[in-house]
């Protein structure tokens, strides 16, 4: 497990990406499946934030659409959160104004704490314009799965331009 | 304007799944920019079963937009 550890982090710090988002995967997760416990992994989280700071790689904290776990999220030095958008893709067709209402909430404490937000998770062409005309200040959206699903029918340009294209004249 | 990361993951999935370079990841990802993404997201698992430690080393030199990378320090359950 130590190795595990220690080679991310030299991953990391080797290449020094613009930003590096922090998932509590478990080794065998399928996919990312939830958001960091802020407050029990508070101190955890504030030593390797603090760590890739020294790299001035920009952090990002992936979390679910908890305003407690944001505003903890706060307490680490973190630049940003990665709201976990996977309740919202589920939810969003029986009902996109309740599935949206706890990340407005969470939004609005990132906001005011001053957090950057970022978002992903089964983000797609039907529901990608409804969450980022909801969320202030959205900064940056990760898609990987549907969109390439996409791409398979409309070919890698088109569909990324189709994504791109629901991100803008937002209100 | 929110930016779109494009998380290229599943293109080493179906990379991975013959065991040669096709697709190639490293131009999907370049092309993903050409195509008008912001950023490139990676997600390498330590099994490496999609993207592999060797392709974020490859990446990075060669990306013009943002590079995210996202994983785990420890493995919590």
């Amino acid at each position: 497990m130590k190795a595990i550890e220690g080679r991310f982090i030299e991953l990391v710090t080797a290449v020094i990406p613009a930003q590096v988002t922090l998932v509590p995967d478990a080794v065998d997760a399928l996919t990312s499946n939830h958001g960091w416990d802020t407050v029990n992994y508070r101190n955890y989280l504030t030593d390797i934030v603090s760590e890739f700071h020294k790299y001035n790689i920009r952090t990002s904290i992936f979390v679910d659409p908890v305003s407690e776990m944001v505003e903890n999220a706060a307490y680490t030095g973190t630049d940003r959160i990665e709201l976990y958008t996977e309740s919202y893709a589920a939810n969003y067709h029986s009902n996109r104004d309740i599935a949206i209402a706890p990340f407005i909430a969470a939004a609005e404490t990132a906001n005011k704490v001053g957090l950057g937000i970022n978002a992903g998770h089964d983000l797609n062409l039907d529901n990608l314009r409804f969450f980022a005309s909801n969320i202030k200040n959205l900064l940056e959206v990760s898609i990987g799965h549907a969109l390439i699903s996409d791409a398979l029918y409309y070919g890698l340009e088109t569909t990324i331009r189709k994504y791109l294209a629901e991100l803008v004249d937002i209100p | 304007m929110t930016k779109l990361s494009v998380n290229i993951n599943k293109i080493a999935t179906l990379r991975n799944a013959r065991g040669g370079n096709l697709p190639d990841v490293l131009k999907a990802a370049l092309d993903c920019e050409r195509f008008g993404a912001q950023g490139i997201t990676v997600h390498p698992r330590p099994d490496e079963r999609h993207i592999r430690y060797r392709d974020v080393y490859d990446l990075k030199p060669i990306l013009t937009t943002e590079f995210n990378i996202e994983g785990n320090r420890r493995q919590v359950h």
